[in-house]
């Protein structure tokens, strides 16, 4: 057991630890993927090596037994690679990953000691045969040191060892620094910024102590529930900023001659401005890049395309764009659908590429990237494509259409049938995906992110998914319009065009309104009947209505609105209390006069109205 | 210190509030605050006594009218409509009231159980009756009538 700790020290340290060990690791499986690309990329070797001490050091210091055992194995065959005693094979990667693997699975049950007990046994013994299989030629410092002093555990020893190894380690390339130093840069790697040498500099000449600092000085970590509190009292800030700008117009227009009107005046354009520097700022604070779920991706290909014994590589590009980090967590789970769709039923095995004159390796190109006040993630396979016939074959057995909808689907609507619940056009059902519920859960998942998911395929060439979201959840562009003296605020992602024009020109087809737009048929719908509001004259124009053109997954769709207020930036607040599972209100949101207006749900929308 | 623990478990506190012409009273733990009328936002999609929604300080906060939600012909509105916001397990909840009389505290020992029906509210959004001299208070239960209204609302959708 750790000595000198009280339980609640303990704790804190074992949740730190863990919090920390995950991004190495996270870290590790990315490298380890790199290295079977570049097997003696000394880089490589040296930052999966100093991840697995990092944990290894940190489990011992708070005493946790069985992480310290098995990654002290772990870390004495990856010790003999960077040391080129041993050169890296099948033999030592695959036990390698399979050693990362049961690193998640100890620290797993740290976390929730209801999972089963972690056997690692069997990968020690295996170790150990690979160790003598490859004899060691000449004993590395840094073993040999640490095989002397097992049972240090206090901080200061675990320090000074720590620093000794580093400095062992690491001489060869910062010769000049002190062992602080280069403890510095390779905790500034274990939180994923580069060890730069300006890193390195700072810390050089200075005390343990002094490092230490310096850390948390540069990074922090902050539990999100504290910062949520501080955005939430940043955005009444807003509001109330807003308020007071309106006022303050009320004075400045009223008692113009007034000298105290001017400071007035003076005093709201500061708060203005500062009260937008904060609300940007703490913005800022939310984003991460999108790597955070990225970098999860290559060892999960690498590991589906053995299993599926096909030759596939992805291409990662974007991977620095930030996003907030709600947005980030939430688009794991799709990326990783649509990454395994693409697997398993994009791109063909390399016997069937040749035949049709590709390359044997298929190759997944993920890419991220700003566009505006919206970030686009492209899914891209160069696997056979979407077979429209199939797809439709596949969506009248399923009873998702008729025969004759089928006939009359454009190539697009067809497409967009995969989204549909119970559609799978898996032949057979893969322990990779198709068990039937996977496109629809991703379009679900990412419309309640606001996002639209568009999709465009060529049969045979490959498919292109591509998923726009908006960079934050906590505020965003919406149009907010005017139906019969109520004001709702509709997400701008989801409005196609905006178009004003008489009443008589709205039509009526076998019961449904529709409207001509540049010679194609639009189906339109009032606003004001969808929610029942009753008519009266508020706020309206004789015989000019405006149409909000709203689309979805390829579907268009007309709201007839009496009136447009304007576009802004809102703050989507939930309706706090008992209203929940309003269908077409996703929330509410306060305007700058301190009304409420509600915000539409475009997808509960389309759904209703189809109903 | 022994009286005083005697004295919170057998003494309640209530806000009293009145509609129409009956007196009614909430656990006074349950209100968060009381606030003069303020403009309403009507949501769509829900039920006639759910008057809408008001910003409470940058809270979007539902309110419901206890007259509608109880087909008691209550005043218009006027100078002393006030609406009671209520925490009720976390979740937040205004109701419009015709006016607020008063906080009280009233013996366990005064509140008797509630007959069937009284004042067309059924008894089981009624906790109790208290009796304070030539007083009748109707003890609402307010857990019971959230729960009801979040069951109506999903019956909406």
């Amino acid at each position: 057991m750790a000595e000198g700790f009280n339980s609640e020290e303990l704790k804190e340290f074992t949740k730190d630890f863990l919090v920390e060990s995950r991004e190495l690791i996270e870290n590790v499986d990315q490298e380890l993927v790199a290295l079977e690309q570049n097997p003696s990329d000394p880089g490589l070797l040296n930052s999966i090596f100093r991840a697995v001490h990092t944990i290894k050091g940190t489990s011992s210091f708070i005493g946790l037994t069985d992480i310290f055992e098995f990654t002290h194995e772990v870390e004495s065959i990856l010790n003999r690679l960077r040391n080129a005693e041993i050169r890296i094979n099948a033999d030592i990667m695959d036990i390698i990953l399979e050693s990362i693997d049961l690193i998640k699975k100890l620290m797993e049950k740290i976390e929730d000691s209801s999972k089963p007990a972690v056997n690692t046994e069997n990968t020690i013994k295996r170790i150990g045969e690979i160790l003598r299989k490859y004899p060691d030629t000449s004993p590395s410092k840094t073993v040999a040191g640490l095989k002397n002093s097992p049972g240090e555990k206090t901080v200061k020893k675990y320090n000074s060892r720590k620093i000794k190894k580093r400095g062992v380690s690491l001489s060869g390339r910062f010769t000049d620094n002190n062992e602080t130093g280069v403890q510095f840069s390779g905790h500034q790697e274990s939180i994923g910024l580069p060890a730069t040498g300006k890193y390195i500099e700072t810390a050089a000449g200075t005390t343990g102590d002094a490092v230490l600092q310096i850390n948390v000085e540069r990074t922090m970590r902050i539990e999100v529930g504290r910062l949520d509190s501080l955005m939430d009292t940043a955005s009444e800030l807003v509001l109330l900023r807003n308020r007071l700008v309106q006022i303050g117009k009320y004075f400045e227009e009223n008692y113009e001659n007034e000298p105290m009107v001017k400071n007035l005046t003076e005093s709201y354009s500061s708060l203005d401005l500062l009260t937008s520097g904060i609300h940007t700022s703490l913005m800022k604070l939310r984003m991460i890049p999108i790597n955070k779920v990225f970098s999860k991706y290559p060892r999960m290909v690498r590991d589906l395309s053995r299993s599926s014994k096909k030759d596939i590589s992805l291409v990662i590009s974007g991977a620095e764009t930030e996003l907030d980090k709600s947005v980030c967590e939430e688009l794991n789970d799709p990326l990783i659908h649509l990454i395994r769709n693409a697997i398993d039923h994009g791109i063909e095995p390399p016997t069937e590429r040749k035949k049709i004159g590709k390359a044997a390796g298929g190759t997944i190109n993920l890419k991220a990237y700003h566009e505006s006040t919206s970030i686009v993630i492209e899914i891209n396979d160069d696997g056979r494509g979407l077979d429209i016939q199939k797809i439709k074959e596949k969506a009248i057995k399923n009873k998702i259409i008729t025969r004759h909808e089928a006939d009359n689907m454009s190539d697009k609507e067809t497409m967009s049938l995969i989204f549909k619940p119970g559609f799978s056009t898996a032949e057979r059902v893969t322990g990779i995906s198709g068990r039937g519920v996977g496109m629809d859960v991703v379009k679900t998942n990412i419309e309640r992110l606001k996002g639209v998911v568009e999709i465009e395929s060529e049969n045979g060439s490959g498919t292109l998914i591509r998923l726009k979201l908006p960079l934050t959840l906590e505020t965003m562009h919406a149009l907010m319009i005017d139906s019969y003296g109520r004001i709702f605020a509709i997400p701008l992602t989801s409005v196609l065009e905006i178009l004003s024009l008489n009443e008589k020109e709205i039509k009526t087809i076998r019961g449904i309104e529709v409207i001509n737009l540049r010679d194609s048929v639009l189906p339109v719908s009032r606003l004001d009947k969808i929610f029942s509001i009753p008519e009266n004259d508020k706020n309206r124009i004789a015989g000019r209505v405006y149409v909000v053109v709203l689309g979805i997954a390829g579907k268009r769709q007309g709201i007839i609105v009496s009136n447009l207020i304007g576009k802004e930036e809102i703050v989507i607040k939930p309706i706090t209390g008992f209203i929940k599972n309003i269908q077409n209100i996703s929330g509410a949101t306060i305007m700058g006069d301190g009304r409420v207006a509600p915000v539409i749900d475009v997808p509960g929308l389309f759904k209703q109205i189809i109903e | 210190m022994e009286d005083k623990k005697t004295n919170e478990a057998t003494i309640r506190e209530l806000v009293t509030f009145k509609v129409a012409e009956e007196e009614f009273a909430v656990d006074i733990l349950k209100v968060q605050e009381i606030i003069r009328m303020i403009e309403i936002t009507r949501i769509p999609r829900t039920p006639e006594f759910v008057e809408g929604v008001i910003n409470l300080r940058g809270k979007v906060i539902p309110v419901i009218d206890f007259r509608k939600r109880f087909n008691i012909q209550g005043k218009e509105e006027e100078k002393d409509t006030r609406i009671i916001v209520t925490d009720i397990g976390g979740k937040t909840l205004g109701f419009i009231v015709d006016s607020v009389s008063e906080v009280l505290r009233i013996p366990l020992s005064s509140i008797e159980p509630p007959p069937p029906v009284i004042a067309g509210i059924e008894s089981e959004y009624i906790n109790g009756v208290g009796k304070l001299d030539d007083r009748l208070l109707i003890l609402i239960n307010l857990d019971k009538l959230l729960l009801e209204n979040e069951k109506m609302i999903i019956e909406k959708n």
